[in-house]
């Protein structure tokens, strides 16, 4: 039998917070892209409008986070967690909020089709999720090693990014009318490779959890 | 690390055939406050009263392995001696059934100062540095048992405080007391680590951690033996321990 139930019960409950937050953080991202991709503008509004249920998700999780530390006094490990789980909460928001830009940044893109084929920009995002799927497993599963592949799958996605800008560049060269669409797309690429900046920080608080030491993995 | 006030090796205490402590290694750092912390039977206060040689009062106590202060083993020490330096707060305010004044003034007397400036003196900084002289100036011909609680255990410190000693020994000094009682002596300790160095017994883990900057972790063994388990720095200890039997001590998972 466990000594503490109720405070188990609670530290649980922030971590299945957690986990659902990092899961609408990354549809919100996917479906970001799709909504870019396929140029669906009454799908972004809902999207821009759902944020707030993102924002709101975070809060909770920042509250019942204080909440513990006040009533429960956690220390070590747990401890570790709490303030840990706090700042992959704000990471969360933060990546949703780069899926509501991307879905902003749809409209003002000009109607119709875009200036050329999406092919790296849904590359970059799928392995932005990719990343924060295993970065939130390290989290949720304390897995230290598990965070090693994901470095290097930031470095892919800012040499995409550094990709897609050089392509655009050609293409405004080429054509100087669509300069507004692609500095719009060269956002979206932006607002993905700061996904996988922030990812990499969630990383930095995995290290954080196992280790109890800070590390700038960036 | 910082230099150590007192030092234990392989230290073995025996009640009897039972043996309460077993190889205990621990360095009391100069000037810091040192708790010791672990579940109810695990020798944490033997070990506290092994620092003074307090468990010799017991019929059939035996020790192995050495005990210093300040280099000098405490076993072949004068243990009037040692007790002068090494001084106790316990766990319930045992004021004696007489004036502030005397009970202050009682450990310099029985140790021959008979000057009464001189006692007058010892009786006021020992007072101050207990933060009681305030509350106790105007009225110092009145029984320590007239005192409120927070208060008697702050003449049991400056009762302690007044032989002068180089380290104080306390034994859950504050688990008698309220909340505000409580942090006062809390707040008293940390002015006293300027010039004493404190040993506490707590079972208040908040406690531990608000107040120390070492920690000491001890749990039984499979023969209900004392064992050292872990010991460092406070903010190691609470944040990211090294042994998992502490991390689950700390977080209230067993004890």
């Amino acid at each position: 039998m466990l000594i503490r139930e109720t405070y188990e019960a609670e530290l649980d409950s922030i971590r299945e917070a957690l986990m659902r937050l990092s899961r609408m953080a990354e549809v919100s991202v996917q479906e970001s892209v799709r909504i870019l991709k396929n140029r669906l503008f009454e799908e972004g509004e809902q999207l821009i409008q759902n944020d707030n249920v993102i924002n709101r998700k975070c809060f909770e999780i920042e509250e019942s986070c204080l909440n513990i530390i006040a009533t429960q006094q956690p220390v070590a490990g747990d401890l570790r967690f709490i303030f840990a789980g706090m700042q992959i909460a704000m990471e969360l928001e933060r990546i949703a909020d780069y899926a509501k830009g991307i879905a902003a940044i749809n409209m003002r893109i000009s109607p119709g089709e875009h200036i050329k084929p999406l092919i790296d920009i849904p590359r970059m995002s799928e392995k932005a999720c990719e990343m924060l799927r295993k970065a939130i497993d390290a989290f949720l599963n304390r897995d230290i090693a598990a965070i090693e592949e994901i470095p290097p799958m930031d470095v892919e996605i800012d040499l995409l990014y550094e990709q897609v800008y050089r392509e655009l560049l050609t293409h405004v060269m080429q054509k100087p009318e669509i300069i507004n669409d692609a500095m719009m797309l060269t956002f979206v690429a932006h607002n993905l490779e700061r996904v996988g900046d922030r990812v990499i920080n969630i990383c930095e608080r995995v290290v954080y959890l196992c280790t109890g030491k800070v590390v700038d993995l960036g | 690390m910082t230099e150590a006030r007192m030092r234990t090796v392989d230290y073995n205490l025996y009640y009897g055939s039972f043996k309460a402590l077993t190889n205990v290694t621990l360095n009391i750092p100069v000037n810091r406050i040192t708790a010791i912390i672990g579940p109810s039977g695990c020798g944490k206060s033997s070990l506290l009263r092994s620092f003074n040689r307090m468990n010799e009062l017991i019929p059939g106590v035996r020790t192995t392995g050495e005990v210093f202060l300040d280099g000098e083993n405490i076993f072949s020490k004068d243990v009037v001696e040692l007790r002068k330096k090494v001084g106790m707060v316990f766990q319930r305010p045992n004021p004696f059934p007489k004036s502030v004044y005397d009970n202050v003034a009682y450990g310099p007397r029985i140790h021959g100062i008979r000057d009464k400036t001189i006692l007058a003196e010892i009786v006021e900084s020992s007072l101050k540095s207990a933060a009681l002289w305030d509350e106790v100036k105007d009225n110092l011909g009145k029984s320590g048992l007239a005192l409120s609680g927070g208060q008697q255990q702050r003449l049991c410190i400056a009762r302690a405080l007044a032989i002068e000693p180089e380290v104080v020994l306390m034994d859950e000094p504050a688990s008698a007391l309220d909340p505000v009682a409580t942090l006062k002596i809390e707040e008293l300790m940390e002015k006293l680590k300027q010039k004493y160095t404190i040993v506490i017994v707590t079972h208040n883990m908040q406690q531990a951690a608000r107040v120390s900057d070492f920690t000491a972790f001890m749990l039984t063994d499979e023969q209900r033996s004392g064992n050292m388990i872990e010991f460092g720095p406070t903010t190691d200890i609470f944040t990211n321990p090294v042994d998992s039997r502490t991390e689950d001590y700390i977080s209230g998972r067993f004890g």
